[in-house]
């Protein structure tokens, strides 16, 4: 069966870079969406693996590189199509989003994209090109500097039960430690997010990835990087796609509820550890950092945990305005360990 | 120990821009020295630097005063960017000492020319590297019309215990005569320094390892002074590389870029035509560009992997070329 992406066919037991023009921006540059399609040499399904919907969240794109360079297109059973940058505008900018005057300008709140703003139009390109073709959908996030995410979560209010079940199956089977679960079409991100929109209109299985930072030491990115790629590995050998073993940790937190501990004036964030560790457990009232003023020093607030848990985002030190990532605690209530 | 605002404006969205100089006055009689920090907004570890130096400076233990103002341009710190004030024509604080329109920079570089500089001995403004990147050397100027003024600047360069001092024509090319070092330089007569020493982004250790450098570095300009008594700390480096050409080496083209070494060391010797990095595509991942070493030297300027535009801060490789450079030694 021929495999046509963006008007261009991919032959099988090859990786092909497509490029899908979207607009002419105000500064006269073409503004387009790169593709890499790694077409397997036999049959099977289609993931498809978006990076870079918000721009500050940029080690996706080494993520991705690295995926890309991993998988060999002849030891594939289908095709996995990667978009490292979603977001070109707002990558290259360094911000989370894209033209902040229009009323859609978070790229991951606006799908499939229905008026002509950047954002919107990215959207559309990309659904019409690629996920057109998705069986499975990965949506990979991650902390911007200054702070780490660790979790992989999925859906489970999508109107259609089976939708539902194949999204769990899919994030349980990615093997990371901590498997969030949620209400992402009623709650969050919203039905207009990639998840929501994947699973209630495209009605395919979407799971968002959000492991790792940025601004930590050289080592523990590496890892988060590591454990970015098994979980792909994973998703991949889940879905036919690659006959490699799964590659599964002993167990996994299993959780339906994160208490975000974020600043609530600006200043310098200090940690109480630094660096701290995803997933480490924590106790209601326990001190987890504390905001300074650049300019006297004094403590603005204390963040303390407001919850038994498990920390699923931490910041390193860095300066925060108010609302900034800080913290995001997994209540212990809403937990359950399970086997992969 | 007292921490006084100093107003400047107020801006359109009601806020009261003031800025914040803290005052330790030592035990008795002695110089006054200045630290500024963040002309820059997007090099904060400064502020790090400064609550350490406030918090660990014991007042009885010193003689004279000492001056920390460890934001310079809070509207800058406010968006972790390098500039004031885009839309204006003067939007780096730190090119507009001396000027005289009411641009946000220009009235904070006034408060800080007319509240701050006229109670000041001697300077240290300090910049860092900011996220992905760090840099590590320190300067003074060579070009101030009093050649006390550079005489007592090179003596604290020198004190600070750096193995990497740069010999700048601050006042008349880089950072200019609208700095604040050239300013204070030229027009005041105030004797200064720079310290551009820190990595941002690298994790908690080794950027800690810097700012133990700074905080040492502070210390020994303090004895130089005669503020502080204290034996001075041991040299960091057998040698010291006094240079007076530095060459940076940026992309020309925007995309990730990705060094040779991760962590690489400030410091660490290349020579002419060493690949220090490479540029790719984050849309297609193919190369666009390779970094080298333009000449043998030693690096003050590196970068860790993270995205670039043109011209972004990537390398720097201060050159020990003995015409334009000589070796002291320790």
């Amino acid at each position: 069966m021929d495999v046509i992406v963006g008007g261009q066919r991919l032959e099988p037991g090859t990786k092909t870079i497509v490029r899908l023009p979207v607009t002419t921006d105000l500064d006269g540059s073409a503004i387009s969406v790169r593709v890499h399609a790694l077409r397997g040499t036999r049959s099977g399904r289609t993931l498809v693996i978006v990076g870079g919907q918000h721009g500050d969240e940029w080690k996706n794109v080494d993520l991705l590189r690295q995926a890309v360079e991993m998988l060999d297109p002849a030891r594939l059973s289908g095709t996995v199509l990667v978009v490292p940058v979603a977001n070109p505008i707002a990558f290259g900018t360094g911000q989370r989003i894209v033209q902040p005057a229009s009323d859609g300008p978070d790229l991951n709140r606006v799908w499939p994209g229905t008026h002509t703003w950047l954002a919107e139009s990215l959207a559309r390109v990309i659904d019409r090109d690629v996920l057109v073709h998705a069986d499975a959908v990965l949506d990979c996030h991650l902390g911007p500097w200054g702070s780490a995410f660790g979790a992989v979560f999925y859906g489970e209010d999508y109107p259609d039960p089976s939708v539902n079940a194949a999204t769990a199956a899919l994030g349980r089977a990615m093997g990371y430690q901590a498997l969030g679960h949620g209400k992402v079409v009623q709650v969050f991100p919203g039905e207009r997010s990639l998840m929501g929109y994947a699973g209630v209109v495209r009605r395919v299985p979407a799971v968002g990835v959000e492991i790792g930072g940025l601004g930590f030491d050289t080592q523990l990115e590496a890892e988060w990087t590591a454990d970015g790629l098994r979980c792909i590995r994973n998703a991949l050998r889940h879905l036919d796609i690659l006959d490699t073993p799964f590659e599964y940790p002993e167990r996994i937190l299993r959780y339906g509820r994160t208490v975000r501990v974020n600043p609530s004036v600006g200043g310098l964030l200090i940690p109480e550890r630094d660096p701290d560790q995803l997933l480490r457990e924590v106790h209601a009232g326990e001190v987890l950092g504390r905001v300074v003023s650049p300019y006297t020093f004094e403590d603005l607030e204390v963040l303390e945990s407001p919850c038994d848990g498990y920390v699923m985002y931490l910041p390193r030190r860095y300066p925060v305005r108010p609302g900034q990532w800080a913290f995001g605690i997994i209540d212990a209530a809403s937990t359950e360990w399970i086997a992969p | 120990m007292s921490a006084q605002q100093l107003p400047v404006t107020t801006d359109l969205d009601g806020s009261e821009i003031a800025l914040t100089l803290h005052t330790l006055v030592g035990s008795g009689p002695g110089p006054r020295l200045l630290l500024t920090g963040v002309q820059h907004g997007d090099e904060w570890l400064a502020i790090e630097l400064m609550r350490r130096v406030v918090a660990d400076l014991e007042p009885r233990s010193f003689r004279g005063t000492l001056l920390v103002l460890p934001v310079c341009s809070p509207i800058a710190l406010r968006d972790i960017v390098r500039i004031t004030q885009p839309a204006s024509d003067g939007p780096d604080l730190n090119r507009v000492y001396g000027g005289a329109h009411h641009w946000l920079p220009e009235q904070i570089a006034r408060t800080i020319a007319t509240q701050v500089l006229p109670n000041v001995d001697a300077l240290i403004d300090f910049h860092f590297g900011i996220w992905g990147t760090g840099i590590g050397f320190v300067g003074y100027g060579i070009d101030f019309p009093d050649a006390h003024v550079v005489e007592r600047g090179r003596q604290m360069a020198l004190a600070f215990g750096h193995p990497l001092v740069h010999r700048g024509r601050m006042a008349s090319h880089f950072p200019g005569p609208g700095s604040l070092v050239g300013y204070a330089g030229a027009q005041l007569g105030i004797p200064n320094m720079v310290a551009e020493i820190g990595v941002a982004g690298f994790g908690r250790a080794e950027e800690d390892r810097w700012l133990d450098v700074n905080l040492h570095g502070i210390r020994n300009v303090m004895r130089q002074l005669g503020m502080l008594d204290d034996a001075q700390l041991p040299p960091s480096t057998a040698r010291t590389l006094l240079f007076d050409v530095n060459h940076r080496v940026e992309p020309t083209r925007g995309g990730l870029l990705l060094p040779v070494r991760e962590p690489d060391e400030l410091g660490r010797a290349v020579q002419r035509g060493d690949l220090l990095a490479r540029v790719v595509s984050p849309y297609t991942f193919a190369e666009l560009e390779r970094l080298e070493a333009p000449t043998d030297g030693l690096l003050t300027l590196i970068a860790r992997s993270y995205p670039v535009r043109p011209g972004d801060w990537a390398f720097g490789v201060a050159d020990t070329n003995p015409a334009t450079s000589e070796w002291l030694t320790t």
